[in-house]
């Protein structure tokens, strides 16, 4: 969709361009310059992009630790989607950052309902006063292991950080296992679990 | 979309398109320019300006090398495809682009495209009739029309979009020079009878001048009054110290408008006129042939006067003075009776059903959604349409070491023609004073954005404002007319004109941009 206005002051850092492209890649920007005098676009080609939007904020967000003005526009240029839809997209999820990012990790730490009970709340207390940039974190899908943690890094991949069933049950999660995550770069090692109730369930992997 | 920028010129017709392309229409836009048209575009041609027919021609060829015509109608419903073929022959694919600049595969893909869809229209206007070949390059395209049979049926077709609301209506009610009211000659013996019976007088038999005819004859002193309704020749013409000049020589000069135009700055009477879509009552017509009723919703301001009144009044103190009072209703209901295609638009048609196309012969006669579907009855209705064999000739105002760069002249979206109707409001959008130039032209010349410089071309200069544009192609430059008091770019483009429409090749004059005097590098 052609027509668009780009507001942002700032140009995206080279970081952000690369990481647009990188999750854009094997579909490429709708817009394709072949040669000064040909040019391919249009609504075909910018339909079937539109799912990369996502993909894209993960990348900015991973690359440059937030969502910038400047980083935004280019993935909507390369898109062709309007940057107001895409900012809707962008401030709707807790995981992308609109500030500049004041540190180089965010702990994310889930104080739903679950890890509430496995004393998250202490524990973002905790981190707080070691230093660590703590957010409060809508549920982050490892109820039965909490209190659970996501370390958001800018430019390098996310970190999990829950309790471990060492045989006697779940323990759980102190700041100095968090610290020692993030220091070695670790996540705590994911498990699978058993495919519970009837035999006739199928799980149903590899859908779109 | 061929030499139209509809985006910009004709917004609401756009629209259309656009709801076209969202059901899976694929769009092509060919124009020097990568306009906003462009944008939406599935391809976008950038072809040299003034290489039309050539690119035309190459289409041709190309459909017909791959077997793609459409022969049973061809071999029904034209005339003249043997020669055509043999004359487009030497446009292949290679000499095309090479003479177009646009890639042999893109104009291959434009061929099967237009081609192969089951409907397709071809839409077009200034990129298209603003050239001195633009009879010809209109030409051009109604011969893919009839290679392919996109023509004549619902959804294919050819679609000039035209330029102000009612200027389909001006030529339709007969203010052209060859024409009476309803496209019936002028030179048409027994036509003119017949308007001559229902007006009560006598008709000159031969056609008067066009506009071009017309200034023509003032450099003759031949024409010596003008009488101007609604036109802005002072800023709109091309070449404008030479017609400006023209216009000066004239004994009597009567403006008849809206707005106190630069035209009617040097008239000796100015008319203030209603404003036609607000303060009368009527008829328009579109681009789609649809006859509209439009009304008055306030009253004109001041003296302004309806101008049907004031022609009327004008006739009484010539001599004429029993034409009567009437309505637009009444001159409506006239007009039907000597107009076959408006026959069956009753008042009350036009009211009732929200506007009606011609051709409408008959009051039970629905209106006409597309023309020439006589060509697809067997055998076909009327005369064979024949193929045209037009040459390629390039823009008059050629390109030379003193005059090294092609200008065209465009259009902006909130601004309208010469400006008088858009110059009033601000708009966070106005744009379009500016000379823009490629990256690389203004790198060669030692300029920068915002600078101002002369450009001059063999006709006069003026100062402008440079911008640079970042994928403009080389060589090619281009701005707005609609700021005539600032930038007033008519001193500057070329009056060349097409012998056959009378039409200035606007979108083609040669120009050489030099730093202002005592500037450095």
């Amino acid at each position: 969709m052609p027509d668009l206005y780009f507001g942002a002051t700032e140009e995206a850092t080279e970081a952000e361009r690369t990481a647009v492209a990188a999750a854009i890649a094997g579909f490429g920007a709708v817009t394709i310059r072949e040669t000064e005098r040909l040019v391919h676009a249009g609504r075909t080609r910018t339909r079937e992009r539109r799912h990369l939007l996502l993909p894209a904020l993960h990348a900015l967000q991973r690359a440059a630790g937030w969502i910038s003005p400047g980083g935004l526009d280019h993935a909507c240029a390369e898109l062709e989607v309007p940057p107001a839809e895409a900012y809707g997209v962008a401030s709707f999820y807790h995981l992308f950052t609109h500030e500049p990012p004041t540190a180089a990790d965010t702990v994310h730490v889930c104080d739903d309902v679950a890890c509430r009970l496995f004393g998250a709340g202490g524990l973002i207390d905790e981190l707080r006063a070691e230093g660590h940039h703590v957010k409060a974190s809508p549920c982050l899908g490892q109820c039965e292991r909490g209190p659970a943690i996501m370390v958001q890094r800018t430019g390098s991949p996310d970190l999990t950080v829950t309790a471990v069933d060492d045989g006697a049950g779940y323990g759980s999660v102190t700041p100095a296992e968090v610290a020692v995550a993030i220091a070695e770069k670790i996540s705590t090692a994911s498990v699978t679990l058993p495919q519970a109730g009837s035999s006739d369930l199928r799980l149903l992997a590899g859908w779109a | 979309m061929w030499g139209s920028n509809a985006r910009n010129a004709h917004p609401i017709f756009f629209h259309h398109a656009l709801r076209g392309v969202a059901n899976g229409a694929r769009m092509w836009v060919i124009d020097p320019r990568r306009t906003g048209t462009a944008k939406f575009a599935d391809h976008w041609l950038g072809l040299n300006v003034g290489s039309d027919i050539g690119l035309a021609h190459g289409m041709a060829r190309e459909i017909i090398a791959a077997g793609l015509q459409n022969d049973e109608f061809i071999a029904n419903a034209t005339t003249g495809y043997e020669e055509y073929v043999s004359f487009i022959e030497p446009w292949t694919l290679e000499h095309t682009s090479a003479v177009t600049g646009v890639p042999a595969e893109a104009i291959r893909d434009l061929a099967h495209g237009y081609a192969m869809a089951d409907k397709a229209q071809i839409c077009w206007t200034l990129g298209i009739t603003e050239h001195h070949t633009g009879v010809d390059n209109v030409q051009s395209l109604c011969n893919l029309s009839l290679l392919t049979g996109h023509v004549g049926r619902w959804g294919s077709g050819l679609v000039p979009l035209r330029g102000q609301n009612n200027v389909q209506g001006g030529g339709d009610m007969g203010a052209l020079p060859n024409k009476l009211t309803g496209f019936q000659d002028v030179e048409d013996d027994e036509a003119r009878a017949k308007f001559e019976v229902a007006w009560g007088c006598t008709i000159p038999s031969d056609n008067g001048w066009n506009l071009t005819q017309m200034f023509e004859a003032m450099g003759r002193d031949e024409l010596k009054a003008i009488y101007c309704i609604g036109e802005n020749p002072v800023d709109s013409e091309a070449d404008a110290t030479h017609a400006r000049a023209l216009l000066d020589r004239l004994d009597m000069l009567v403006v008849q408008d809206v707005f106190m135009t630069r035209t009617a700055e040097i008239a000796d009477v100015v008319f203030p006129a209603a404003l036609g879509w607000a303060e009368s009552d009527g008829t328009v017509t579109n681009s789609e042939r649809r006859v509209q009723r439009m009304r008055a919703a306030v009253p004109p301001p001041g003296e302004a006067r309806q101008e049907v009144d004031i022609i009327n009044d004008l006739a009484a103190a010539m001599g004429d003075d029993d034409w009567g009072q009437f309505t637009p209703e009444q001159l409506w209901e006239e007009l039907r009776t000597v107009s076959p295609m408006h026959g069956g638009m009753s008042w009350e048609r036009l009211e009732a059903e929200g506007g009606i196309q011609w051709p409408c012969p008959t009051e039970d006669h629905p209106g006409s959604s597309f023309l020439h579907g006589r060509l697809w009855e067997r055998p076909v209705g009327g005369r064979r349409a024949p193929f045209s064999c037009v040459e390629d000739r390039p823009p008059l105002d050629e390109l030379s070491d003193e005059y090294p760069l092609r200008l065209t002249t465009v259009r902006a979206l909130d601004s309208y023609n010469t400006g008088v109707q858009t110059e009033h409001f601000a708009s966070p959008i106005r744009t379009g004073e500016a000379l823009s130039i490629s990256t690389s032209d203004a790198e060669a010349l030692g300029l920068v954005d915002g600078e101002r410089v002369t450009v001059s071309s063999r006709r006069g200069s003026i100062t402008m404002t440079i911008e640079v544009e970042e994928h403009l192609a080389v060589g090619l430059c281009h701005t707005t007319f609609h700021f005539p008091e600032t930038t007033d770019i008519n001193q500057i483009t070329s009056d060349a004109v097409d012998p056959k429409s009378g039409t200035a090749e606007f979108k083609a004059a040669a120009i050489r941009i030099d730093k202002l005097v005592g500037a450095h590098a």
